[in-house]
This record gives C-alpha cells, structure tokens and sequence, in this order.
C-alpha cells in the first residue's frame, strides 16, 4: 500500500510538472494531431469505409515502440535528473526505498504511454472504421504492458550505469535501435538473411506485436499465443533480476564512491 | 534513542586517465555518542569532512571502516537540513514540494496540511507558500528546507549550515524556533555551522572536526576557539596611529580620510580587554566592527 501511495505522489508531482510546461504540452497535441492527419489522408483512397486491421496494426506499432523506447530510457534519465538536481538523496531521507524512488519515477511515462495507446485505438475506431470495443483496448494494453517487462529489466540495466558511473547510457541507444530493426515494423524479418532472422524471434519488440495482433482478433485461440507469452516470460525472468541486481550493485558503489548527488 | 559512532574511517579513491589511484583519507577513526537532549555543534574547517560524516549516519555514505549504531534504524526518521536548494522541485509551489515529500514519509492528507499551515504561519511563509518555488529568494528557499524538515516529529535531526542565506532577523527566530523544538522533544541532533555564535547559543556540546580527526571539546576548549575566530577592525583617528606602540602586532587595514582602520593581532585579548588599551592610551574609538571568520586559526592545536 504504501508503495502505491508513494507510485501516486510521484505521478501527480510529475502531472504538476509537465503541466507546468505548457508549451511543451501543446507541442506534443499538434504533434499528435499532424501524425493523425498524415496517417488518415495517405491511407484515405485504401479506406472506403472497409474494416482493415493494417491501420490498427500500425498504431499498435506506435504504441509498442513508445511503451518499449519509456521503458528502456525513463529509469537512466529519471536517475540522472534526480542526482544532478539533487533531490535524489531529499528522497531517500524520507525512509523511501532506493526501489521504490526508481520504479515510481516510472509513474507519469507509465501512464503517458497507456492514455496514448488508448488515445490510437480511439481514433482507429472513430476514423479508421476500426472495430474495437472496450474489451480490445483493455487486452491491448495489457498485452503491451506485459511486454513491455523485458524493456523494464534492460532500463534497470542501463540506470545502474547511470547510478554507478553517472554515464555509459549507450545500451539504451543500441538496443532500441535493434529491437526497432528486429520487430517488422518497417520491412518483414523474412527478408532478411535467414541466420538473422531468428534474432526477431527471440525480439521483446517483435514478439509483443505479435501477441498484440492476436488478441485483437475476433477468434483468437489461446493456444496461438502461448509461444508469444512464453518468449516473453523467458525474457522477464531473464533481464528484471539482472537490472534488479546490477541496480542495487550501483547504488551501494554510489554509496560507497559518495556520489549518490553529484552536481 | 541514541547514536553511537565506532572506529569510522572513509577514504575516497579517484583514478586519472591513466588509471592511476589517488586515495583522499576524508575521517579517521571517530568516536563518539549522541544521546536524547543533545545538541552537538560541529565545527571544523571547509572540507574537514563534516558533511561526509552526517552523511555516513544518514546512510547516503557508505564508511570505508566502522559502525554507525542506530535502535531500529530502518523505523527511525532522521531529518536533514542542508543548504542545498535543488533538493526542491523548483517547477512546483513550496506547498506541492511539501506535500510530495510528506507523502513520501507516509504522512497522510490531513496531516500534511494541518502541518503546512502550522509551520507556515511559524516561519511567517504564509504568503509564498503557493509561489513557484523557482520565484523565491535564497533565504525562502531556506526556510522551506527547514520547513521539509520538520514535516514529521524527527527521532533524530541534524543540522548542516541551517542559517546559510537567512537574514539576521530571520535566521535568529528560526533557529530559536528549533532549539527549543529540538530541546523540548529532546532530539538527538548534530549541528554543523562556521557561525560560532550560533554553535554557542544553541549546542549543548561541542566537537570539532579537522585532518580526519574528531575531537569532543569542553566548554572553555570551545570559547577559547570562539575568542580566536574574532577579527576586531578598529576605526581611529590616523593622527592617534603613532600613540600604539608594540604591545600589539598592529596592521593597517585601510585609510579613510582623517581616518584609517586597524587591526590588532593579539589571539588571547578580549574586545574589553582591547578597549582598555585604546583607553589607556587616550586614543578615541571612531568604530568597531567584528569580522568573524576562522581563517588560519590553528585547528591541529587542538589535537596535541
């Protein structure tokens, strides 16, 4: 309980935050707005008023990088801001687990990430004649939370770079950029040659789509997805223990090298 | 509710390019206890190494060597007044920054409230508690970190440079506020500060930190530091300068005028005493101005 609660302030400081930036919000809306009008216009002449799960599939893709691109990134950046800043160790005084700190930080980005995934499916069924109904959304985002784990796991990785060194972030740079090139989104993986091709395989990225695009079919069989789920487990349990472990690793050579703020 | 500190060292290491090590010995085997009522005053010169202490009883340090001893650590709140404004989200009012920190000691709703307004209307911050906290001045910064910490009732409270960026007025209400808070709770606390007159007026024990070594000072131990840390300038006329003769080492500070200040060197005379020279020798005292600071004063003394 008290975790959720500490999960909560730490949302609403951040909501408080970025409304505070205002132009920064307003950015991001025309931002959305511009991508909604490019994607609806090139894809107008394909439409005519037919059911086509292409356009679904391609917000889902939007929603899959930004959960995965959040999830890498959000832990390093938020470590780095709290150490330079110095209210990381204000934190910590306050008898608030070097965990709890880390993973609340997560709050806004968590929550920014499922408003615009719900925001796509939104405007796939209001514009792109999609035929989502509120279960769909729900399993949606279900799905890209749980595959968005393993990209938890490789973020606690990259923060306790971030804790210990305060520099070496580059594994986020290198791993989204081949999660991106092993997910299909931009060409199919079977074009590629055949010994790579099982690197897509094994690609949280890749294999959440797929799960994803299962479930938002009407006659989905359980059995279809197992494989999906299973990668995925694999991989969680794979890389949330290690970031966990290499975290805590950073935080006691921080502690020992005196550099938990550093200014 | 006490704190006992055994054999802590802490040494830092640092590597050049060339991976070479370079070790810092910052504290060397310190000793001591703080019990319930006390309030510790630690002085010592910059980089001594007095943070680096607070912050090994705070756990934000890890000690090369040595414990630091605290009953049921983990349920005990240790509050920590520093001067380090960024500690704040600047973006946020001083109220939402107090709200989120006293979420995050699980203080619940009302109570955070009930004692924002308490505090508030103490510390006179009433008016600027809804200001953007980047708006404020340094000194309302200040009291904000003071407020911080005085959110939920410390087991234990330690102090490092409180005053910094306070006015005088501001700083003596305030630090009289939590004397008597820390005295009345009977609080554990450790107060760090170069202003020697605050360390006397609110400690109840003394201690100084200087090269690594820690030392618990008496009462007299501390004044006569105290009376050495004083830097009387003297205005006198410039006609009365040949009326001095070499009782006192005597440097010219500045000319005004008719006027020059002086400076006299004698580390064991008192202001009285002082003026009773300028008496003695028919010398009118235009103004005295006490220029308090503990440059080269002898801290090694001390551990002989």
């Amino acid at each position: 309980m008290s975790f959720l609660n500490k999960f909560y302030a730490f949302l609403i400081r951040d909501l408080k935050i970025s409304l505070t930036y205002k132009f920064n919000l307003l950015i991001q809306v025309i931002g959305l707005i511009f991508l909604f009008t490019v994607v609806f216009f090139s894809l107008k002449e394909d439409i005519q008023g037919q059911v086509n799960l292409n356009y679904i599939y391609f917000f889902l893709n939007l929603a899959s990088i930004d959960f995965m691109l959040s999830a890498i990134s959000v832990f390093s950046r938020e470590v780095r801001t709290a150490q330079i800043a110095g209210t990381f160790e204000a934190m910590l005084l306050t008898n608030t687990s070097f965990f709890t700190v880390i993973f609340s930080s997560y709050a806004r980005t968590f929550v920014r990430c499922i408003t615009r995934t719900i925001f796509y499916l939104i405007v796939c069924k209001l514009f792109f004649y999609s035929e989502i109904v509120l279960f769909d959304m729900l399993i949606v985002i279900v799905s890209l939370v749980y595959n968005s784990i393993p990209f938890i796991g490789i973020g606690l990785i990259s923060a306790s770079f971030i804790v210990a060194f305060k520099v070496g972030d580059v594994s986020t740079f290198f791993i989204a950029l081949l999660a991106i090139f092993f997910s299909g989104i931009f060409f199919p993986i079977n074009s590629l040659p055949y010994f790579l091709q099982s690197f897509g395989d094994i690609n949280p990225l890749k294999v959440g789509l797929e799960t994803t695009k299962i479930l938002i079919q009407d006659n989905f069989v359980f059995l279809d997805l197992f494989p999906y789920l299973t990668v995925t487990l694999i991989e969680i349990i794979l890389f949330l223990p290690i970031g966990i472990i290499l975290l805590n690793y950073g935080f006691r050579l921080a502690k020992k090298n005196g550099n938990l703020s550093f200014y | 509710m006490s704190i006992k500190l055994s054999k802590i060292s802490k040494e830092f290491f640092s590597y050049n390019f060339f991976n070479q090590k370079t070790v810092n010995h910052v504290l060397s085997d310190i000793n001591f206890d703080l019990e319930p009522g006390d309030i510790l005053g630690l002085i010592g010169p910059n980089g001594a190494g007095k943070t680096t202490l607070l912050k090994i009883i705070l756990n934000l340090i890890e000690p090369s060597d040595g414990s630091v001893l605290i009953d049921n650590r983990s349920k005990k709140y240790i509050a920590y007044v520093d001067s380090n404004s960024r500690s704040f989200f600047w973006r946020l009012s001083g109220r939402d920054n107090l709200i989120f920190y006293g979420k995050l000691l699980n203080l619940p709703m009302k109570e955070i409230n009930k004692k924002i307004d308490n505090l508030s209307k103490e510390f006179h911050v009433n008016d600027i508690l809804d200001m953007s906290f980047m708006k404020l001045s340094a000194g309302q910064m200040q009291v904000f970190n003071i407020m911080r910490a005085l959110l939920k009732e410390p087991d234990y409270i330690f102090l490092d440079e409180p005053s910094t960026s306070l006015d005088l007025e501001k700083s003596n209400n305030i630090l009289s506020i939590l004397k008597s808070y820390i005295l009345e709770k009977e609080i554990p606390a450790i107060w760090c500060s170069h202003n020697l007159d605050e360390i006397d007026n609110l400690c109840t024990r003394f201690a100084i930190l200087s090269d690594k070594r820690f030392k618990v000072l008496d009462k007299d131990e501390f004044i006569r530091i105290k009376n050495q840390s004083n830097n009387y300038c003297f205005e006198i006329m410039k006609v009365d300068l040949n009326k001095l003769n070499s009782e006192y080492q005597i440097e010219v500070i500045s000319e005004l005028g008719r006027t020059c200040l002086i400076k006299l060197y004698n580390e064991k005379s008192t202001l009285n005493e002082l003026i009773s020279f300028f008496v003695e020798k028919d010398i009118q005292l235009i103004s005295i101005e006490n220029k308090k600071n503990m440059k080269g004063f002898k801290f090694d003394e001390f551990f002989k």
